[in-house]
């Protein structure tokens, strides 16, 4: 999956969810174990708004499946790495918001 | 003999200073006080030739042109605007708002000749369209770039504002069901090594946003204020939502910059000695306003990679690093 096609600087949800159909399109392609080749070659930036409704949501959607494992990152730098581990790090499921306080 | 149209005809004169509390003197003429004078567009529903004289203008803030843009665009929703704007006498005030593209940003053509001068340094005022979903990084980006243009800004402090920005920007896309489209004003002062950059939307402000979630439903509208720059709070009921706030916060507070958020009459600013609420004049919508210290010790990596607690180098695989 080239990530350029997105454009050379990748934010907001709206174009995360765009770029979320392609990755599952990619996922479903690569088969029940295959790895997912997600290529950032050309890309400046990643916000981790984009990062989290394009990986994020997908990784969380297919947690059963163990998708996390299965993507690789080519030709990203150092920020991408940083945004993108941020997001993926995210366990699922964690309730973590209260109205306490 | 044919019956005419009636034509509403509305004058709007600005005295001296267009600026909000947050930017101006409290008892100045400011934005909250001009809603009453875009009254009477809300209910019309032919055509309005719309007056708005700049003649006596001496200071114009950038967040107020933001605010003013959003209520003006959402003031004539209903109806067919033909405004015209009568320019500041002072020239340097006149040559300001030609710089940050106010008249474009208002739709209303200037009376008289003018040239567009020079942007050095200036950013100009852009709308962001809510439909459009590249319009997030196109706004964040422009307006990012025209800062670094004039300010001689590193690539760690210049990535750091463009992500700020493209936070702010995304959070009136996703959240504010704004139903005009927001506008994104900036502003650089190089000699105080200071950025400000003023976001507006017509919306339903962050109290309403965040008491969409059943957690806050019940909570009163300022702990919703306070609770939105908090981590995984957000007006939705996923948990792993909620970081744009928060990161926009934390980045501005560790760099001794400021945070301000206006929805209706609460007023959260975030700065290096905390997060304080106060009650002020009402505004429509939302105004968040970044105040950005451009010598950024704290960039965005620095942040993330302090949150990042998981090894999520044992799952995930990064090919070639330093690349892109």
């Amino acid at each position: 999956m080239l990530m350029r096609a997105w454009g050379s600087d990748l934010s907001g949800r709206a174009l995360g969810a765009l770029a979320r159909a392609d990755l599952e399109v990619a996922v479903r392609n690569a088969g029940r174990d295959g790895l997912v080749n997600v290529d950032f070659g050309a890309v400046h930036s990643i916000g981790s708004s984009f990062a989290d409704e394009c990986f994020g949501v997908l990784v969380r959607q297919m947690r059963e499946e163990g998708l996390r494992t299965r993507l690789r990152f080519t030709a990203a730098n150092d920020e991408i790495v940083a945004v993108l581990k941020f997001v993926l790090a995210q366990p699922a499921g964690d309730t973590r918001a209260t109205a306490a306080g | 003999m044919r019956s005419r149209t009636p034509v509403l005809t509305v004058s709007i004169t600005v005295l001296r200073m267009l600026v909000i509390e947050i930017a101006g003197p409290r008892n100045s003429r400011n934005v909250a006080s001009m809603y009453a004078g875009l009254a009477p567009l809300r209910d019309a529903a032919g055509r309005v030739d719309l007056r708005l004289d700049l003649s006596n203008l001496t200071f114009v803030a950038p967040c107020a042109i933001a605010a003013l843009a959003v209520a003006l665009h959402d003031a004539a929703r209903g109806c067919d605007v033909h405004g015209t704007i009568v320019q500041p006498r002072d020239p340097n005030v006149k040559r300001y708002l030609h710089v940050m593209d106010f008249y474009a940003v208002l739709g209303m053509e200037p009376t008289g000749q003018w040239s567009r001068p020079d942007r050095h340094g200036y950013m100009p005022a852009v709308r962001v369209s809510r439909d459009d979903p590249h319009a997030v990084p196109r706004a964040a980006r422009g307006l990012t770039d025209a800062v670094v243009d004039g300010c001689e800004l590193t690539d760690k402090a210049a990535r750091t504002l463009q992500n700020s920005i493209e936070e702010l920007i995304d959070n009136t896309q996703q959240h504010s069901q704004s139903p005009v489209d927001a506008v994104a004003v900036a502003a650089s002062w190089r000699t105080r090594r200071r950025i400000e950059l003023a976001v507006a939307d017509a919306g339903i402000g962050i109290p309403a946003s965040v008491g969409l979630n059943p957690l806050f439903a019940d909570r009163p509208e300022r702990h919703r204020m306070r609770a939105a720059v908090e981590r995984w709070v957000s007006g939705t009921t996923d948990p792993n939502r909620g970081n744009g706030l928060w990161q926009v916060r934390e980045l501005l507070q560790r760099n001794e910059g400021t945070l301000v958020l206006q929805s209706g009459g609460i007023r959260l600013t975030a700065d290096e000695n905390g997060v304080n609420l106060s009650d002020v004049r009402p505004i429509l919508g939302t105004l968040a306003i970044m105040q950005f210290n451009m010598d950024i010790p704290v960039g965005l990596v620095d942040l993330l990679a302090a949150q990042t607690q998981e090894p999520v180098d044992d799952f995930i695989e990064f090919d070639t690093w330093g690349g892109g």
